[in-house]
């Protein structure tokens, strides 16, 4: 501790102790929502066997996928309602929960890598990981559920997110989707988030959920359509 | 010496201000945290036993018997499983499955891994919306504020429809004040309840859980209710029809 007793080694000690208050990440903290201004983006080229498959199955598979209330994961769960970012204190965690009936997703910011993919049960959130370029906050997602994205994405969905604050009010939100088995290659969108003054409510997504009757009322009249063009061409 | 020292420890106050530091120092309660079976009672739902019994108004006591006889009738008092319904809190509170804090600086979040929405609790000053602009739900409207090493949470505008330990109910009317406590060098946390509700009880209902902090690295399941998986129908046997 001989170093203590001289006025260089003093500065040096304190420097070392209080670093980490001046090297403070950006705070992403708070409720952020998609504007008009944030849906700009680009179609993107799905593979040949993706593009060959039935619209109308897909469609239907979607629908059910809604009336039953299942989850969608990311990125639906960041565009779809308010969501808010929370940055825990101690650096180690973030964690972004949306208004929509999803589970909240939990961003592990303490150095860790994926989990083995041999050992995790896939989950419409993927595993996600990120770190600190900069200013930017970097997520890297894998492990995700296979199903997302109107049922098309696979096993092999990655996604590569950043975040930067522009402004006091406004975050950029840039993600990087890559699947071989949905498409050709991968794809890129940039979307403002802006400040939000709503508040976080809970989706539910139920029987009994008025919203919900209405698709199963539509969804049973269909079958009945359906059932009586059965039974007249016999 | 000590001048440098003071004058480095005013750079560090203002520099901690203006990038966000919260000035006074509180308790890290963040991190995933379970519950175990201390009592040796050999299940979760025995954990619970020794919870004091809540002194609960006649009518609610006959309401309570009243279900268990249909159910010992095999009447269904609950589809909730079959459709999976949200769980009203404080259920993920008790469940054995772990949940998550991300403490921020103006805002808690309580991350469960059971099927319901995470609990937002704002440290941030704010009271509770008015009557008519409070919106029920099933985690409450959560306010905190720290009482030296204690978090302490006042709860209202539940929606309703769960129950407590202890033989409660939690309804529109209830009024929750939870306390959230670190002991044992911060390896456990305290969260003492204490329900309040003129609908139901006699009087105020306290009790205690006590988690364990989980090992470092643990990262949180999704639980994924399908209303439309016939396991999970299943879940619900109605009787047969008259």
């Amino acid at each position: 501790m001989n170093h203590l007793n001289n006025r260089n080694g003093l500065w040096a000690a304190l420097l070392v102790l209080t670093v980490p208050v001046l090297a403070e990440t950006p705070n992403l903290s708070g409720f952020w929502e998609l504007r008009f201004d944030s849906r700009n983006v680009p179609p993107a080229p799905l593979t040949a066997a993706m593009a060959a498959e039935d619209r109308g199955v897909q469609f239907k598979l979607d629908t059910t996928a809604t009336r039953w209330c299942h989850f969608f994961g990311v990125p639906y769960v960041m565009e779809g309602s308010t969501i808010d970012i929370l940055q825990n204190v101690n650096g180690r965690e973030i964690a972004i929960t949306s208004a929509l009936r999803n589970p909240a997703r939990h961003i592990y910011t303490d150095g860790r890598g994926h989990v083995n993919p041999d050992t995790f049960d896939p989950v419409s959130n993927g595993h996600s990981v990120g770190h600190w370029e900069g200013d930017t906050l970097v997520v890297d997602t894998t492990n995700y559920r296979p199903g997302l994205f109107m049922q098309i994405t696979t096993e092999k969905l990655h996604v590569v997110e950043k975040y930067t604050r522009t402004g006091p009010d406004s975050i950029q939100w840039e993600v990087t989707i890559d699947d071989p088995g949905a498409w050709t290659k991968p794809w890129t969108a940039m979307i403002p988030l802006r400040r939000s003054k709503d508040a976080l409510y809970e989706y539910a997504c139920h029987e009994g959920n008025y919203g919900l009757q209405g698709i199963l009322a539509g969804a049973r009249a269909e079958e009945k359509t359906a059932t009586q063009k059965t039974s007249s061409t016999k | 010496m000590i001048k440098i020292a003071r004058v480095w420890l005013a750079v560090c106050a203002t520099a901690g201000i203006l990038f966000g530091q919260s000035p006074a120092k509180v308790p890290d309660l963040s991190g995933f945290w379970e519950r175990r079976d201390d009592t040796g009672s050999g299940s979760f739902g025995g954990t619970l036993e020794k919870i004091p019994r809540a002194a609960i108004k006649p009518e609610i006591v006959k309401a309570n018997q009243e279900a268990a006889a249909r159910q010992a009738r095999g009447e269904v008092v609950s589809f909730g499983s079959k459709w999976c319904a949200t769980n009203s809190y404080p259920f993920f509170m008790q469940h054995s499955a772990a949940w998550d804090i991300i403490q921020g600086q103006d805002e808690i979040a309580l991350v469960p891994e059971v099927h319901t929405f995470a609990r937002h609790i704002y440290l941030d000053g704010r009271q509770h919306p008015d009557a008519t602009h409070l919106e029920p739900s099933v985690n409450g409207h959560a306010v905190g504020h720290w009482e030296g090493d204690t978090l302490v949470v006042d709860s209202v505008g539940f929606a309703g429809g769960g129950g407590t330990p202890g033989g409660g109910r939690v309804t529109p009317n209830s009024h929750l004040v939870e306390r959230f406590h670190l002991f044992e060098g911060g390896r456990r946390l305290s969260v003492t309840f204490t329900w309040d509700d003129p609908t139901v009880y006699l009087k105020p209902h306290t009790y205690e859980l006590t988690y364990y902090k989980s090992e470092p690295g643990t990262y949180a399941f999704e639980e994924y209710c399908h209303a439309d998986d016939p396991a999970q129908g299943g879940s619900v046997v109605e009787p047969p029809q008259k």
